[in-house]
Formats: C-alpha cells, sequence, structure tokens
C-alpha cells in the first residue's frame, strides 16, 4: 500500500440518537500513518470511531474502509479481517491472563492455526512490553498494563487500520511515552486513527489531525496548520486578561491568554492546544481546566 | 469563571449506626435488585396460585413442595441483594461494610418474606381441606430462613471473591446446587421430609442449627471488604 | 534490511513492523478454536466443578456404605433412574453455559468483541459446541454407573440404552436452555430461576409418574412404589424421548444462534427439521402404554408360568422370568434358611417359589389377586406356588419397598411351610396363635436379611397387626399382634433351644387352634401381656 493511497474514505456521514445528530455529514479522507482526532467531549468522537470500527452504521452517507463498503456483509467482514479497534473502555475478563485474553480476541480473529496464532500472542505481548506479565490474571495487573493488554488485542492480526479511542488515558508519564513510540511504530505502513484529548499526543505522533466538534469536522490538515491558526492570538500578560477569549495562569505566575490580543500584548509562540482551543471558539471542555 | 467552593468543616462528623442506616435506607431501596424479586416472585407465586384456583386439594407433601419452591427463589432473589457495582467507591468510604451490606438485604428481605408468606398461603389453600389445619408453617419458614441465610452467606462469600461487586453470581448457583444435592439425598439422610415425618422436628433443628451456622460464617464475611 | 524498535518489536524496509502476517483461516476453524478454549472454560467453571463434585461425592458416599441401595439392582430401571443425580451436573452446565455466554457482557467486552470478524452468531455456536465435553463426561460417568451396578453380583434385568442415553442428552439440553436464556436475557438471575422452573417440571412428573405429559421434563419418573417389571414389560418410549431430548436441543441451539444474528438457508432448515422432530417425538412419546404391552402384562401378569425358567435347588422349584435368574439363589438362602428349621417330613414336601408382577396394582392396595394364579400353578404342575416380587434387597437399608419384599417373600413362604398353604383370598389372611408365633420366627431367622427385613416392618407398623400384603396388593397375611411380640422375642436369640423345640412340637406348633399362651408355654419363655378388650379381628 503505497503512502499516498486513501484507505478510510468518509463522505457526509451522519448518525443519530434518538434524534439528536451525533455525527453531521462529516467527510475525510485517511492514508497510512497516525491521525489524530481531537474534540471536546460530547463531540462525537467516539461515535465516529464505532462507525470507523464497523460497530454502528451510518444513517447517512458514504464509507468506504480498506478498498471495502462496510454497509455489505461481505465487506464488512473483509474490513474486520484487516481491523484492529481499541474501545475508550475497553473491558477485560479478569479470570483470564493476559496471554489467555489476547489469544481469545486473536480466535475470535479468526487466526485459527494454533502455532501461528501462539506465535502472534507472543509477540503482539512482546511488543506492549507484556511478555513477563502473560501469565497474570489481568486483575491483577495495573491500569497501565490492563491498557496495554486492550492494545495487544488491538494489534492482533497486524491490522491494516487501528481505530485507538483515547488510548492513552490512565498511562503514567512514562507509559504514556513508551505507547507513543508504539503507536509511532504502529503508523509505519498501517492507518491508524487516534482519538485523544491530548494535544501533546497529536503533536508528537500525528502526521495529520481533524477536529470533531458537535458531530462536525470543524478542522482536518497538518498539526502545523492547526497550530497555525493560533499564530499571533497568544500572548502573555501578568493579570487576568478580560478580552480574551480564555486565559489561564501558567506556572511563572503569568498568565497565558488566546484570543485577540492588545496591540501592546507581548505575544507568545503558539501550540497545538493554543490553535484547538481557537478553533473551537474559545469554549473548551471544562475538563481541561482552561478557565474563562 | 470557574471557582473553586469554600471548604466546610465538621460534616464528616461521626454518625450513629441507626442514623446511618436509617440514611443509607433510600439509596438501599432504589438499588434493590427488581428482577430476581420480580421473576422469582412470578415463578413462586403461579406455582403455588394455580393448584391453590384449580382447588388441587394437594396433600400436605405437595403443598409442602410449593411452599419450598417459594423459599428456593426468595433465597436466589436474596443472594443478589448485596451486589454492589460500586463497591470500588463504597469501599473507601467510612461506613462499616457490614452496616452498608445490612442495610442492602433488609429491603430484599422483606419482600421476600411477603412473597414467601403469600406462597405458603396459596400453597396452604391448595392443600385438601382436611390437612389444612396440620401445615407445618413453623418447620417451613425455618428452612425458608435457612435457605435465605445461606444465600446471604455465598453472596458474602462471592464479594470477596469479586472485589465486593458481584455476590449473586456465587450464592445463585451456590443454593441451587445445594438445594438439589439435599433433594437427592438417600431417604435415611433426607432433609426436606413430608409434612408429619417422624423425623421432621429433628431435622428441623439441624436446619435452624444450619441458620446459625451461616449465620454467623455470613456475618463474618461481610463484616470487612475484601 | 531490519530495525529494532522502541518495543522491541521489527520494522521491514518500508518500515512496517514485520510479525510474519498470521492469515485469518476464518469459517469453521474459528468456530471450533472457540468452542474449544471455551469448553476448557466450561469444564473448569465452578458451578460445573461443584455439581461434578456433588455427583462424585454421592457415589463416593454410596460406595463408603457399601451401597446397599444399589446391591441388587435391576438394570432395566437402573437404566433411567442413574440420570437422577445427573440432574445436578445438567443444572450446573445450565448455570455456568449462562454465565459463559453473558461473560463478554459481563464483563464490557462486547464493545470490542462486536467489531471482530467472529461475530456474535458463531461466538452462540461456540459456545453450544463447547458444551459437548461436558455431555460427554455426562455420559462416561453414566456408563461407568451403570457398568459398576450392572457387575454387581446381585444385578438383574437388561441395560436399557436408549434410557442411558436420556441423561446425557438431559445435561446437552439444560446447557443449550442455559445459552439461549443468555441470547434473551443479559440478567444473571434468569437461569437459576430457569432451574427452579425445571426443577418444579421434574418433581411435578415425579408426583405424577403416570402421567404421560410426565416425558415432556426432562426425566421422565415411575412410580417409586411400584416393583419393578421385566423388560418386555416396560413401556417406556426413551428412545423417542432421547429423540425429543435431541430434537430440543438443536430447536433451542437454532433459536439462539438465529436470534443472536445467524443466517443462512441451512440453519433454517435444521430449526425446522428439529421442530418437526420435537413434535413427532413429543406425540410419540406421550401416546401412553401400547395395546400390546398391555396385553403381555395381562399375560405375565395372569399366566406367569408360561413366560418363567424354573430350576430346582434341594427340591425346591425356583420360577422366575427371563433376566432375574441370579436371585433364585438369593431365594434359596431363604427358602433353605426356613426349611433347615423345620421337620424333615415338612422341609422335604416339596415346595415351589414363583416369580409374580402385579402391575395394574393401585397405590391403596385395593388390587385383588387374580383367581388364575392356582389354575396357572396347577397347570404348571406346581401347586401352592410361593409367590416372590421382582425387588430384592439383603436387609432394610435400601429402601422400604426392598426391604419388604424380602420381608413379604420370607413371611409367604414359612406360612407356606407352616400351613400349607398360600394366601389366595381377596384380602389379608390372618395368622393367629403358635402359627403366628412360628410363621413370624422361621421367617426371621431365616437369614440376617430377612431379620433385618422384618425388624424394619415392625418398626413401621403403629398399633394392630403386622402386614404383608401380597405385592402390594389386598391380599396377603397379617399377624396377631401378641403372637408377633412373641416371635420378634425369639428372633435372633443365641442357642439353638427355640428350633429344636419346635421342631420337637410341630404338629402343636402348627396347629390351627394352638394359642400363643401354649406357644410360649412350649418354648419356655413368658407370654406376652395380654390386652384386654382387644380382641383381634380373625382371630
Amino acid at each position: 500500500m503505497s503512502g499516498s493511497e486513501s484507505t478510510v474514505n468518509v463522505r457526509s456521514v451522519s448518525v443519530g440518537f434518538r434524534g439528536r445528530p451525533a455525527l453531521d455529514g462529516v467527510s475525510f479522507v485517511l492514508r497510512p500513518g497516525v491521525t489524530g482526532l481531537l474534540g471536546p467531549n460530547g463531540a462525537g468522537k467516539t461515535t465516529l470511531l464505532r462507525v470507523l470500527a464497523t460497530a454502528i452504521s451510518p444513517d447517512r452517507g458514504e464509507l468506504s474502509l480498506l478498498g471495502e463498503d462496510p454497509g455489505t456483509g461481505p465487506g464488512k467482514l473483509a474490513i474486520r479481517r484487516r481491523l484492529g479497534y481499541l474501545p475508550q473502555n475497553p473491558g477485560f475478563h479478569p479470570g483470564f491472563t493476559a496471554l489467555e485474553f489476547v489469544d481469545y480476541v486473536a480466535i475470535l480473529k479468526e487466526l485459527t492455526d494454533r502455532r501461528a496464532r501462539r506465535a502472534e500472542v507472543l509477540r503482539v505481548l512482546e511488543t506492549v512490553g507484556l511478555a513477563d506479565q502473560r501469565a497474570k490474571k489481568i486483575k491483577a495487573l495495573s491500569g497501565g498494563m490492563r491498557q496495554r493488554v486492550a492494545l495487544a488485542a488491538a494489534i492482533i492480526g497486524d491490522p491494516d487500520l487501528l481505530v485507538l479511542d483515547e488510548p492513552t488515558v490512565g498511562l503514567d508519564p512514562e507509559q504514556r511515552l513508551r505507547f507513543r513510540e508504539l503507536v509511532a511504530d504502529l503508523g509505519e505502513g498501517r492507518t491508524v486513527l487516534l482519538s485523544t484529548h491530548q494535544t501533546e499526543d497529536v503533536s508528537a505522533l500525528c502526521r495529520r489531525v481533524i477536529v470533531l466538534d458537535r458531530g462536525v469536522v470543524k478542522f482536518q490538515g497538518l498539526p502545523a496548520e492547526l497550530k497555525a491558526v493560533a499564530e499571533g492570538r497568544v500572548w502573555s500578560s501578568t493579570e487576568r486578561d478580560r478580552t480574551a477569549l480564555a486565559g489561564w495562569r501558567t506556572g511563572e505566575g503569568t498568565f497565558r491568554n488566546i484570543g485577540t490580543p492588545p496591540q501592546e500584548a507581548r505575544r507568545l509562540a503558539p501550540t497545538l492546544e493554543d490553535g484547538y482551543l481557537l478553533l473551537l471558539d474559545g469554549a473548551p471542555a471544562a475538563d481541561q481546566g482552561v478557565l474563562r | 469563571m470557574l471557582s473553586a467552593p469554600p471548604r466546610t468543616a465538621g460534616t464528616a462528623r461521626k454518625q450513629s449506626a441507626g442514623r446511618l442506616a436509617v440514611a443509607l435506607l433510600g439509596p438501599a431501596l432504589r438499588q434493590t435488585p427488581r428482577t430476581p424479586l420480580l421473576l422469582g416472585g412470578s415463578v413462586a407465586l403461579s406455582t403455588a396460585a394455580l393448584p391453590a384456583a384449580l382447588g388441587a386439594g394437594l396433600g400436605l407433601s405437595d403443598a409442602a413442595l410449593l411452599c419450598r419452591v417459594g423459599a428456593v427463589v426468595v433465597a436466589l432473589a436474596v443472594g443478589f441483594a448485596l451486589d454492589d457495582r460500586a463497591a470500588r467507591t463504597t469501599g473507601v468510604l467510612p461506613v462499616r461494610p457490614l452496616l452498608r451490606r445490612v442495610v442492602r438485604a433488609v429491603p430484599v428481605l422483606a419482600v421476600g418474606a411477603v412473597v414467601w408468606t403469600a406462597t405458603a398461603v396459596l400453597a396452604r389453600a391448595a392443600a385438601a381441606p382436611e390437612v389444612r389445619s396440620l401445615f407445618p408453617w413453623g418447620g417451613l419458614a425455618t428452612e425458608a430462613g435457612a435457605l435465605t441465610v445461606v444465600a446471604l452467606a455465598l453472596a458474602a462469600l462471592g464479594l470477596r471473591l469479586t472485589g465486593g461487586e458481584q455476590g449473586g453470581a456465587t450464592a445463585a448457583p451456590g443454593v441451587l446446587l445445594l438445594v438439589i444435592a439435599a433433594a437427592l439425598l438417600p431417604d435415611r439422610f433426607a432433609v426436606f421430609l413430608p409434612p408429619g415425618h417422624p423425623h421432621w422436628t429433628g431435622v428441623h433443628l439441624l436446619w435452624a442449627g444450619l441458620l446459625g451456622v451461616f449465620l454467623t460464617g455470613g456475618v463474618l464475611l461481610a463484616r470487612t471488604d475484601p | 534490511m531490519t530495525s529494532s524498535t522502541a518495543l522491541g518489536g521489527t520494522s521491514t524496509e518500508q518500515g512496517r513492523p514485520s510479525p510474519g502476517r498470521v492469515v485469518a483461516r476464518g469459517g469453521r476453524g474459528a468456530v471450533s478454536g472457540l468452542a474449544r478454549v471455551e469448553a476448557v472454560r466450561l469444564l473448569r467453571h465452578p458451578a460445573l466443578l461443584a455439581a461434578s463434585g456433588l455427583y462424585a461425592a454421592f457415589w463416593i458416599f454410596d460406595l463408603a456404605t457399601g451401597d446397599a441401595a444399589h446391591r441388587f439392582p435391576v438394570l432395566q430401571d437402573e437404566s433411567w433412574f442413574v440420570h437422577l443425580p445427573l440432574l445436578l451436573l445438567a443444572a450446573g452446565a445450565l448455570l455456568a453455559a449462562n454465565q459463559a455466554a453473558l461473560r463478554s457482557h459481563r464483563d464490557s467486552t462486547e464493545t470490542v468483541y462486536e467489531t471482530l470478524v467472529v461475530g456474535r452468531a458463531r461466538r452462540v455456536l461456540a459456545h453450544l459446541l463447547s458444551l459437548l465435553p461436558t455431555v460427554l463426561i455426562a455420559a462416561v460417568l453414566t456408563a461407568a454407573r451403570i457398568g459398576y451396578l450392572a457387575n454387581r453380583p446381585g444385578a438383574v434385568g437388561q441395560v436399557r440404552y436408549w434410557d442411558l442415553l436420556a441423561g446425557p442428552l438431559c445435561v446437552l439440553l439444560a446447557g443449550v436452555i442455559g445459552v439461549l436464556l443468555s441470547v434473551f436475557a443479559t440478567s444473571g438471575v434468569v437461569a437459576p430461576t430457569a432451574v427452579v422452573g425445571l426443577g418444579v417440571l421434574t418433581f411435578a412428573g415425579a408426583l405424577n409418574a403416570g402421567s404421560s405429559w410426565r416425558w415432556l421434563g426432562l426425566l421422565a419418573f415411575e412410580d417409586e412404589n411400584a416393583a419393578p417389571l421385566p423388560v418386555v414389560l416396560t413401556a417406556r418410549p426413551a428412545a423417542a424421548h432421547a429423540g425429543w431430548l435431541a430434537a430440543l436441543a438443536v430447536l433451542l441451539a437454532t433459536v439462539a444462534v438465529l436470534r443472536s444474528g445467524g443466517r443462512g438457508a441451512g440453519l433454517k432448515v435444521v430449526a425446522a427439521v428439529a421442530g418437526a422432530g420435537v413434535l413427532v417425538t413429543g406425540v410419540v412419546q406421550t401416546r401412553g402404554v401400547s395395546s400390546a404391552v398391555v396385553e403381555r402384562r395381562t399375560a405375565f401378569t395372569e399366566h406367569p408360568a408360561a413366560y418363567q425358567d424354573c430350576t430346582v435347588g434341594n427340591g425346591v422349584t425356583y420360577c422366575a422370568f427371563e433376566g432375574f435368574d441370579r436371585w433364585k439363589q438369593e431365594w434359596q438362602q431363604v427358602a433353605e434358611g426356613v426349611l433347615h428349621r423345620v421337620p424333615q417330613d415338612v422341609a422335604g414336601a416339596g415346595y415351589t417359589v414363583r416369580q409374580r408382577v402385579l402391575p395394574f396394582a393401585d397405590a391403596n392396595g385395593g388390587t385383588a389377586l387374580p383367581e388364575s394364579w392356582s389354575r396357572d400353578d396347577a397347570a404348571a404342575g406346581t401347586p401352592g406356588a410361593v409367590t416372590v416380587g421382582t425387588d430384592w434387597s439383603d436387609g432394610a437399608a435400601a429402601g422400604d419397598r426392598r426391604s419388604d419384599a424380602v420381608a413379604g417373600f420370607a413371611t409367604g413362604f414359612a406360612y407356606r411351610v407352616v400351613t400349607g398353604e398360600v394366601p389366595d383370598r381377596p384380602r389379608l389372611s390372618m395368622v393367629c396363635g403358635a402359627r403366628a408365633v412360628l410363621v413370624l420366627w422361621l421367617a426371621g431367622e431365616a437369614t440376617p436379611g430377612t431379620r433385618e427385613a422384618l425388624r424394619s416392618v415392625r418398626d413401621r407398623t403403629f398399633g394392630g397387626a403386622i402386614s404383608m400384603p401380597l405385592l402390594g396388593s389386598a391380599a396377603g397375611v397379617s399377624f396377631e399382634p401378641r403372637a408377633a411380640e412373641l416371635a420378634f422375642a425369639l428372633i435372633g436369640q443365641e442357642g439353638g433351644r427355640t428350633a429344636e423345640t419346635v421342631k420337637a412340637a410341630w404338629a402343636e406348633f402348627s396347629a390351627h387352634g394352638t394359642t400363643v399362651d401354649r406357644a410360649a408355654e412350649l418354648l419356655g419363655v413368658p407370654a406376652p401381656e395380654a390386652v384386654t378388650g382387644n380382641q383381634v379381628a380373625g382371630c
């Protein structure tokens, strides 16, 4: 698969729940490499990821995954054979060992040759750094280890399309770093869509980024382009600036503001997060700790 | 702008167990497992109501069997009373685990008692008129009480195995297998005796002993979190 | 060229990790692979382990206590009775299969599983297939149990293979119900309640052992108070029942797969065929006893001599239905135990023991003996044949029915020896005075088993006379209470003084008018106290 070929084509996809639109005419294209999906809570990220994971069918729109149509039975099956999905809150069977759980998922991915399956299970456990813990019951593993078990289950069978829904939640900084390394590796030759609240993850990992807000794609492009949205619109002040769209006290005691800076303001170099916040029109999610 | 609420003092004063129990009763009622009670109650009452409505004129043994069905389904329902999906949160709160669990069990026990009594009344009504006065309320109530306590004790054991969350998954199969095994015991060791059996009193002393043993075991298991 | 990745993987020239791509084979392989994993987990499930443990405990307890209940098994009856403890395994299979099938719901893994290649229907199919090793274990346990019983020295009759098959099929059906319930309801209480429902159905069937609808339950009981029948007289539609259980299991299994999203014409065809099978076998198994079997039962009841094989041992002829030959030696021990204590001329008078059945006897004991018996005996050249039934034991530990069979035969034989008659009146024949003492004493001294059986009858008699109804009919013998009291005082006494006295004064002891007081006087023992104003009817 060449790097320029599109592997996921989403055109005007809409999904509604009880009359409320979760996705509203979403369109984008994915190519091999890691794409970040940003958006506040309730933006529709998980719904979009579940559409791409073939768990739910769109109400309207066209969808092509890995060249197949998930709307048909054979198409869906063909996609699932090449798909890896890590949901936001992956469940586990606490009585299974890590090896048993990943092996179980491998069978559900139709890896039926016992010897090859065993080797593949050991490979993915090695890949996520759990080879030594494989015989431990999942209930005895830490949260970070469980997350790695879930990633191992997602990447078993070497899928061409990986859909990862907030995989770094609950990981400590070191684990997150290892995770990033792993996802970066997985992005080589595969299409990875990574949903996250962490703009640092996107900066570190993603070739492209999509911002979703209230079911609508607000942005798609390069991380640098998202960052550029905030070019000249970030400034520092010694006191809270009431004109700012958003502002917060930094560790140095000054305020970092985004919006339309006053003439005399000391401008700062923008980050991806600044661009993301501005894109959301200065109305970011409260859970990101931004005081308005 | 968001601002932090002012800190309050004295909100976590030690409360008396009685006050706490009353305060917890409301949430406990909302969390009462309704499906087991509804399903079990329906099975027990309909099983007993049918022969009663048909005027079957059953013998005492058959009427006792209907009553025992009620006891088993009530025990099954009670087995789910201690399930606590929020155990990870409630487990770190200062309320004593035993008090928390007793309060959870009380509403289910109360409904269970009503269901069993209604089943027993129907079972008695299904018996032939000439034997109704011999209906052994005391013995059958002892069996029902013992089965209920066995279910609670097994549920408390199940909580210890599942991080305080799912006692019913242990209690329900446990109660059932024990009841089936007891029903299959040879005649000389039978514990589900027909009313009027010469060993009725002796066997019901055994049931009462069983109740005591499992009550003690259940309290020991339920007084601490896993 | 490969390069090491940060977490130890390798990259290809294009930078993509090269795991040596594992090919998804798909199809049946995944289902069978999953079924294998689930089967192992099912066998390790606590509910199934506990059920198996309890099953084993019953067997071990039996063995440890000498297994008196099964020392003289009638194999055609044991062929279905062997399933009773297997219901534990069936309950365990239902609960374990339900919990296994609900695991993904309980542990919230469904969000991932629903995006995997093997969909819900195939997972359900795998859960259904995972039951097979458990069913196999049930079959092995059944085979082991019936093999053990068939090899007991006292075993008679014939193993009924269709009946045997029903046990493992019950386990299969229960497991299928467990999986099916998981498809319809995710609550963990539904399966235990279903077990209660099935239990109620099974008990209701046991309480109505004569009904034909009982065959629609898991296990069709027979009347526990009825004696076994020779194998040719049994009328259990075991093959149809096995077919019904299998067809129902397949039907419910296909419903579970279809309900969970299974598609395909083949599946629907299987469901339709299984549904038809359920209907056909359901009708066949509830048709009741055929007229041919009823006729055969009548013939065997009224003219048993025509269907029996007779053997002579020490001057006594023993006639048994086919399959019961092994018990002739048990009867012979009792007969010789009686004859050993009577004068030689009496012992050598020539007796016949004939096995009989009364399949139409009602539970209240109101059935009369067939009048044809005396004619049949006369025609066979064995007048006054003593009746023995189709139950046996070596004491009281095998339950009242088998114990009473031993006591009934021993007293019946002693009665024949003492009086020269067999009880052929339509109601109980009252035995009074010294005759009653003699009959009961001879019967009680015949073997340790007859002594235990007689004491068991006495212990269960509250006031009034001790009675021995013949094969549960209205006829038989009944003993004057004072005579019985004296007899039981003599039974089991050390020394041979009583035997010598009896032999010496046989004529007086066996005479019609000799009283209990006189018998006590002859024996040199105190007579039991007379109960004033309580004259026993018939004496």
